[in-house]
């Protein structure tokens, strides 16, 4: 037992916990589900609803929970709007300038120093199979935001991170019969989509095939689904931006419609959604939001919560920050908000 | 004759000339610099800018080769102009005008037509390689860098003739002279160890242009003022702002422009004296410059030692391989450069055909979104 198992133990033995951690709701869903509305929207293609590219997103989402439609990132050199560096904003609640891991050169080998969600769960007893992050495909440098250098967390309390190359290492490793329930999805999944990886859906829709499959065969406490593929606007073409968006709105539906179906989930879980940094709106260039290079609107984004106790068809506007994502999931779940800066989103329960 | 010797020689310049020479430097260039800067910020007007460059490479080739025929006669070529020529009557009022329109247009033409098949596979590999990886269907993952690679293979092998042809057509304003590839080649061939300087020219001034690219993508970071600017305070920005690179634009232009006159009129001159080229292959226009200075002469070089053609034949096969690599390097940086420029700035169609070194002089880019 580590330090913070054993404070986590004398805390609850004294009728504390979770309360001493964090600010708790009154009505606690015990699972959450936060899909990473990336990489890289603006609020103009995704909540607001006369320019918006996401439909479901609007006019169905929307009116069941609360929305924090003024949410920013913070400002300054050292605060980037990159994926790896919003979505460690997201994980851990701090905004740093997170460094390249050691040895590796291109990328965004981030490691952090500061814990985790996925960390604090594994250390209040959650098994590595309830708490999954889920990656793109060709996003080998995120395989690794399941853990951090934290001294009292760091890999041994690491969560799973579930992806098309996870699936391939799987394979690679002899497909292992053992009563691992990931590996024992990674079996009906090949039994059900082949080993080709040619089968199944592609980019973005893979992931939502994944989070359907995890969603129903491991019913985690903690899954992150980290869609990407409207970032391909880095080149040029507009369309992917629009292809990309339009695809996290149908996976949006299909996941909505996972967890409604499952009575185990149904009245159990948190839903956020919130983007891991906006886009450019640079009406100097041809395509304004092929980037995310730190103007205004790359760093306006927005944060929605869905489930049980979350007051229905609520926007706030006041302005909040998107380190607050963490604290307030941090007290949903009963963990402690660690080393996070944000506070708690209180109007989420009240 | 030394040039040193030539000037001692030459008589002293009468006083009007040397007024005429001061005023020319102090007001006519400056001018004339001021308003290819003004013309390089539209499409229509790099044409006449492309004209008017045109015509001053033109005069750099006939100047090359009145100095080797040793300047028995004064030289005698119009000073291109922006409006008016050396016409007299009417016809000189708009004789420069009209002069830079047709010859800029018929040579952006024609360096279009040799750049297009380079620049649509570009344009079809960056679109569909990228739709390909989006949609993943890397069954086909070769096609977008292939068709890349092939479109750069080609560019390159463009650029090794185009800055001669340029200064071909512009000399003897003739379409079929830009179009003689054989020709081209020997004079490349003839003054191979100039393909490197020239590469290197673009490539090295293709720097800082793919920096003015750049610029306006990273100008809103950490800078909220440009997100509640109006449109019409937005086109201002883009005007001062490309307005600046036009200045030194319109200037990179004219001095590659002038380097390739020279590395053609010079290879001419070498292909000529080596009987590579005869004069019946010669354009009229170059026939009668060549004729009008004597350079028609072939030089005899079989009385050459054994041992020194031998040597002369090894360096130049050395430096021949040497000057292919480097020079096709040089042009390969050329071409990266585009593709770094429309990572980050990415201008449909025209950033992928225009290369405003090379092609029209068009050194300003305003979005759709901002156009009135």
């Amino acid at each position: 037992m580590n330090r913070r198992q054993l404070l986590v133990s004398i805390a609850a033995s004294l009728g504390l916990a979770p309360t001493a951690f964090a600010s708790a709701p009154a009505r606690a869903a015990s699972r959450v589900v936060l899909v990473r509305y990336g990489g890289g929207v603006r609020r103009r293609e995704s909540i607001q609803a006369a320019t918006s590219w996401s439909p479901y997103l609007v006019h169905d989402l929307l009116p069941q929970g609360t929305l924090f439609r003024n949410m920013e990132m913070g400002t300054g050199k050292e605060i980037q709007t990159s994926h790896g560096q919003g979505t460690l904003f997201l994980l851990t609640g701090r905004y740093y300038n997170y460094k390249q891991e050691q040895g590796t050169v291109l990328g965004e080998h981030f490691v952090s120093p500061f814990p985790t969600l996925l960390e604090l769960m594994r250390a209040q007893g959650a098994a590595p199979h309830e708490v999954v992050v889920l990656n793109g495909e060709n996003r080998p440098q995120e395989e690794h935001f399941t853990f951090s250098q934290h001294p009292d967390y760091g890999e041994e309390f690491q969560g799973s991170l579930l992806s098309k190359k996870a699936f391939e290492q799987w394979l690679a490793a002899g497909r292992p019969e053992t009563d691992d329930p990931i590996s024992q999805m990674w079996a009906k999944w090949q039994a059900y989509w082949g080993d080709t990886g040619t089968l199944h859906p592609r980019g973005d829709r893979l992931l939502t095939e994944l989070s359907l499959w995890v969603l129903e065969h491991l019913q985690p406490r903690f899954l992150m689904i980290n869609y990407n593929d409207c970032d391909y606007v880095h080149w040029g073409n507009p369309e992917h931006y629009k292809r990309g968006v339009t695809a996290m709105d149908h996976g949006l539906r299909q996941i909505v419609a996972a967890i409604d179906g499952n009575p185990a989930l149904r009245d159990d879980t948190l839903l956020v959604v919130a983007p891991d940094c906006g886009r450019d709106d640079n009406r100097l260039l041809a395509v304004p939001f092929q980037h995310h290079f730190g103007d205004r609107s790359s760093r306006e984004v927005f944060a929605y919560f869905r489930g049980p106790g979350v007051p229905r068809g609520r926007v706030i506007d006041r302005a909040c920050q998107q380190v607050d994502v963490m604290p307030t999931i941090a007290a949903q779940l009963g963990l402690p908000k660690a080393e996070a800066e944000g506070s708690a989103l209180d109007e989420v329960w009240a | 004759m030394m040039a040193a010797e030539r000037e001692a020689e030459a008589p002293p310049e009468a006083p009007t000339t040397t007024k005429r020479g001061t005023r020319r430097w102090l007001v006519g260039v400056p001018l004339a610099w001021f308003i290819g800067a003004v013309l390089c910020t539209s499409f229509a007007g790099g044409l006449v800018a492309n004209g008017f460059l045109y015509r001053w490479m033109a005069r750099a080739s006939h100047r090359v080769w009145w100095r080797e025929g040793g300047q028995t006669e004064p030289f005698e070529h119009d000073r291109p102009r922006w409006l008016m020529s050396g016409a007299t009557g009417w016809r000189g009022w708009l004789g420069g005008l009209t002069q830079n329109v047709s010859v800029g247009v018929s040579g952006a033409f024609q360096s279009f037509m040799a750049l297009i098949p380079s620049a649509a596979l570009w344009m079809f590999a960056w679109r569909y390689g990228w739709d390909n990886s989006f949609t993943k269907g890397y069954d086909l993952r070769w096609i977008g860098p292939t068709l890349g690679l092939l479109g750069t293979a080609l560019f390159v092998g463009t650029m090794w003739l185009l800055p001669l042809a340029q200064a071909r057509h512009a000399t003897t304003r003739s379409w079929r002279a830009f179009w003689d590839v054989g020709m081209l080649a020997t004079l490349a061939k003839t003054r191979w160890i100039d393909a490197v300087p020239v590469a290197a020219a673009y490539a090295l001034l293709g720097i800082p242009f793919t920096w003015m690219w750049m610029i306006p993508v990273f100008a809103p970071t950490n800078n909220d003022a440009f997100a509640s600017m109006s449109p019409e305070e937005l086109r201002g920005w883009l005007d001062g702002y490309y307005f600046v690179w036009a200045v030194l634009g319109f200037a990179a232009t004219f001095w590659l422009k002038w380097l390739g006159a020279r590395w053609y009129a010079r290879a001419l001159l070498g292909a000529v004296r080596g009987g590579a080229i005869t004069r019946r292959q010669l354009h009229p226009v170059e026939a009668a410059h060549f004729d009008a200075g004597g350079l028609l002469a072939v030089r005899d070089l079989s009385h050459r030692h054994p041992l020194v053609r031998a040597a002369d034949w090894t360096a130049s096969t050395l430096g021949r391989a040497t000057v292919v690599v480097v020079a096709s390097a040089l042009w390969g940086l050329v071409a990266f450069q585009l593709f770094v420029g429309l990572f980050f700035h990415y201008r449909p169609v025209v950033g992928w055909t225009n290369q405003p070194l090379i092609l029209v002089p068009v050194f300003k880019y305003v979005p759709p979104g901002l156009r009135p």
